[in-house]
């Protein structure tokens, strides 16, 4: 029968990636649980929801193996809450018995026979850089759709632009963002799909690394071993866009504005924006205006200080679509591209070229 | 169930019609012999693929849900379809998402414009363009051969022309012909890849810049068909002749398919190193010429009958006669023709017609009718002034009538002008010689030729 001591903290680190992943399912209770599993002298804790896996390992006192799936919350609580260094788990019949130098709790488990298996993804496994490839998702997850009517939109689009980078896409069709952050040596043959919801697990994850990140992939699931962690989620199938056509080629005009000039104007516009969002931009040789306009609340206008080149020009935008992407650029000014009326707009932050936000105009 | 009652013909058509059938008659099975909950949980979603050979694949959604079918719910799959089939021998499993999932009747509220994002048409893991198939693919006289050539290595891959090399002018479907290939064999489980020769300089460039040679040649060595268009760009590109022609061996040996187009036969490539050329010519060689008028006319009909269009004889023939040799200025004629019919929602006669692809038809209407006379009589090698005369000598008479010809179906001159303006001729001697030069058109290749060849004097 099993029982290992192990170290909380490790536990800890472990459950709290598992409880993001473990959660209600109507059908499969199994699947807010966690298995835990002792073989020899390691202990493996694996979640699922079906779309994303995770799998912790970690190394215990030797005390007999067995498997058990408790409550995934209920786990991570009592653990949490435990304050010694060291807590033993050990299973009598269908209880499993969790207990410190100064506590005993024992909680119910579940049949473990429910509980899928966990994907193992084996293929052109290779190191990454994790930090970057988290920031690459982070930065860009926020503008995939939410609808589930174009699978390929709901997911962050991974693919190699140029060598040694690795550039990261989302568009719900009103708004691109294209993100290309540094991974040297890293070769990906085939592009990939990672549902943005998963995408920002595995983000969470390869942000952790403080040794090598391995990652792996195959035509239906990706990988990434942390350490001791190892998540995987599957990957649409579908294209996506080509969307490097939309991006204009020429631009009418360019305006440039300290970002914290912008932030504070669209702050004062957030208050008096109609349903639809509406944000009127208007350029002209030494200015930048924003006004918004609401029926209930009233109207208010923002002159900022700005250099332009090109021609002056009016357009609608939603608020919400431009003020997403200002958290994302650190740059003390950003640049306003218009390709005309009509037509997307590009923001781009002046220094850093990595990334391009694309957001089209309001129709009328 | 009686498994004799099922002849192997009955299995033949239960492969193509009947396994969606016989999927839901399975799954009712099934969801009486497990719980709901892992009914719900691991069925939905599912549906047979294809049934071959005793084989079947099943699509399921995920790497999750493969795992675990086939490790708890394989024994009662088989059984359930052997219940049902008898020929049912084994399980295989496809993750694959259904694309046909419900569209969500979600009509926005389009304040907002949104992105004009299309869709690639084209498969990203082949490259190949589902547009491009055998049956969409016209075959006349002038490309018969190459669609027979085509056709022959669909049916036996990698044994009887290896290489097939095609090659022709721009426009006259070589890119369609061999993505038909692809698209064929692709179909009967073949790993294909077609790439443009730009293409493959550039990956094998990026490879060698990142040093993943290796790499690009095992990715390249993988597949059972290449496909390679326009190789003739690869001229002076000594690094990548020389790759590809390792794997030109390297597939050759083993028997993989290789299709190659062009827009000159291999004996003519400059700059391509001769084992290179040498390589080409040794499967088939076969040329798609430009297409004759008459299959200019079946290729209109062909493409106006997938744009669900109809175009009268007059029409179509008209087109085919001002419009020559590229496919492609075809197509884009009949794109008019199209737009400008659905925008009138109704057939247009031939006049309009004439009107409307006036701009496509090479020859532009500002020559004088004294230019057209001239650019011929030159052609001939006669005096111009000839052919204003009286004189019935036969080699004015041609011209002349030739002159007619191209005055009244390329410029729109009227009959009484141009009789007038070729030394005072009554219209019906005018309208004989047009309707004389149309009749000889039909079965005389030469004579075509000799028009394509005046047309493209008078651009």
């Amino acid at each position: 029968m099993m029982h290992v001591t192990a170290d909380t903290q490790g536990l800890r680190k472990v459950l709290e990636i598992a409880s993001r992943v473990s959660t209600k399912h109507l059908t499969l209770p199994v699947l807010q649980c966690v298995l835990l599993k002792v073989v020899g002298s390691t202990l493996t804790i694996s979640a699922t929801n079906l779309e994303i896996g995770v799998v912790g390992s970690l190394s215990v006192e030797v005390g007999g193996d067995g498997e058990v799936a408790v409550p995934t919350q209920t786990l991570l609580q009592t653990i949490n809450l435990n304050t010694q260094k060291h807590t033993t788990l050990s299973l009598e019949g269908e209880v499993l018995h969790v207990e410190t130098k100064t506590s005993k709790t024992a909680i119910k488990s579940v049949s473990t026979e429910e509980f899928p298996h966990i994907p193992q993804v084996t293929e052109n496994t290779q190191s990454i850089n994790g930090v970057l490839f988290a920031q690459g998702i982070k930065t860009t997850v926020f503008a995939a759709s939410q609808s589930s009517i174009k699978p390929e939109l709901g997911c962050v689009y991974v693919f190699q632009k140029k060598e040694h980078t690795l550039t990261f896409t989302t568009t719900d069709s009103f708004r691109l963002i294209e993100k290309t952050a540094p991974q040297h040596g890293f070769i990906l043959q085939d592009s990939l799909l990672i549902p943005y919801k998963n995408a920002l697990e595995i983000a969470r994850v390869a942000e952790l690394a403080e040794d090598v990140v391995m990652f792996s992939t195959n035509e239906n699931q990706c990988a990434l071993t942390v350490g001791n962690i190892y998540i995987t989620s599957r990957l649409t199938n579908g294209s996506f866009p080509d969307y490097e056509q939309i991006i204009p080629k020429e631009y009418v005009t360019h305006s440039t504005v300290l970002t914290s000039d912008f932030l504070h104007a669209l702050k004062k516009t957030n208050i008096f924006l109609n349903k639809f969002m509406q944000l009127t931009v208007v350029v002209d040789t030494e200015s930048l205006t924003l006004s918004a306009q609401s029926g209930e609340v009233g109207t208010t206008t923002e002159s900022l200080h700005a250099a332009t080149e090109g021609d002056a020009i009016t357009l609608n935008f939603n608020q919400r679509y431009i003020a997403e992407v200002l958290p994302h650029i650190t740059d003390d000014s950003i640049t306003l591209h218009f390709a005309g009326v009509g037509r997307p707009m590009v923001i781009e932050s002046v220094h850093d070229k990595s990334m391009r936000y694309l957001v089209m105009p309001m129709n009328k | 169930m009686n498994p004799t009652s099922h002849s192997p013909a009955s299995i033949v058509r239960t492969e193509q019609v009947d396994v969606k059938q016989m999927w839901d008659d399975a799954l009712v099975h099934i969801e009486l012999s497990i719980t709901p909950a892992n009914f719900k949980t691991w069925f939905r979603d599912t549906h047979i693929v294809s049934l071959e050979g005793g084989t079947v694949t099943l699509g399921v959604p995920s790497v999750f849900v493969r795992d675990w079918i086939a490790d708890k719910f394989q024994a009662l799959i088989l059984k359930t379809l052997r219940e049902l089939t008898p020929y049912a021998r084994s399980i295989e499993y496809a993750v694959v998402q259904r694309s046909d999932r419900r569209q969500g009747s979600s009509k926005k509220q389009t304040v907002n414009a949104a992105l004009p994002l299309e869709e690639y048409y084209i498969n990203k893991s082949d490259n190949l363009n589902p547009k491009y198939t055998f049956e969409t693919f016209v075959v006349g006289s002038f490309n018969e051969l190459a669609h027979a050539a085509a056709k022959t290595v669909v049916e036996k891959p990698g044994i009887a022309y290896n290489p097939l090399f095609i090659y022709g002018k721009t426009g006259h479907g070589k890119t369609h012909l061999i993505q038909a290939v692809g698209n064929q064999l692709k179909r009967v489980g073949k790993k294909v890849f077609y790439v443009t020769s730009e293409r493959f300089a550039v990956d094998y460039m990026n490879s060698l810049q990142s040093g993943t040679a290796n790499n690009f040649k095992d990715r390249y060595r993988q597949y059972d068909v290449l496909i390679m268009d326009d190789v003739q760009f690869l001229a002076n590109k000594e690094k990548t002749q020389e790759e590809l022609f390792h794997l030109f061996n390297a597939m050759h040996d083993t028997n993989k398919q290789i299709v190659f187009s062009s827009d000159v036969h291999p004996a003519l490539m400059l700059n391509m190193e001769e084992r290179l050329r040498s390589r080409f010519a040794q499967g088939m060689i076969v040329d798609i010429p430009a297409p004759d008028s008459e299959s200019r006319g079946a290729i209109l009909k062909a493409k106006a009958a997938q744009n669900t269009i109809t175009l009268s004889d007059d029409v179509v023939n008209h087109l085919s006669s001002t419009i020559e040799g590229n496919v492609r200025e075809l197509e884009g004629a009949l794109n008019t023709i199209l737009c400008q019919s659905q925008l009138l929602g109704r057939t247009l006669s031939l006049d309009e017609v004439r009107v409307l692809i006036k701009n496509s038809t090479r020859p532009r209407k500002s020559l004088a009718v004294v230019d057209v006379v001239e650019k011929i009589s030159q052609y001939f090698d006669i005096e111009p002034t000839s052919i204003y005369e009286k004189t019935r000598r036969k080699e004015v008479v041609r011209p002349r009538q030739l002159i007619m010809y191209i005055l009244r179906e390329d410029f729109q001159v009227s009959y009484p002008a141009i009789g007038q303006k070729l030394g005072g001729r009554d219209h019906t001697t005018v309208i004989h010689s047009c309707e004389k030069i149309k009749r000889e058109l039909i079965d005389d290749r030469d004579l075509e030729e000799e028009i394509a060849q005046i047309r493209s004097l008078l651009k």
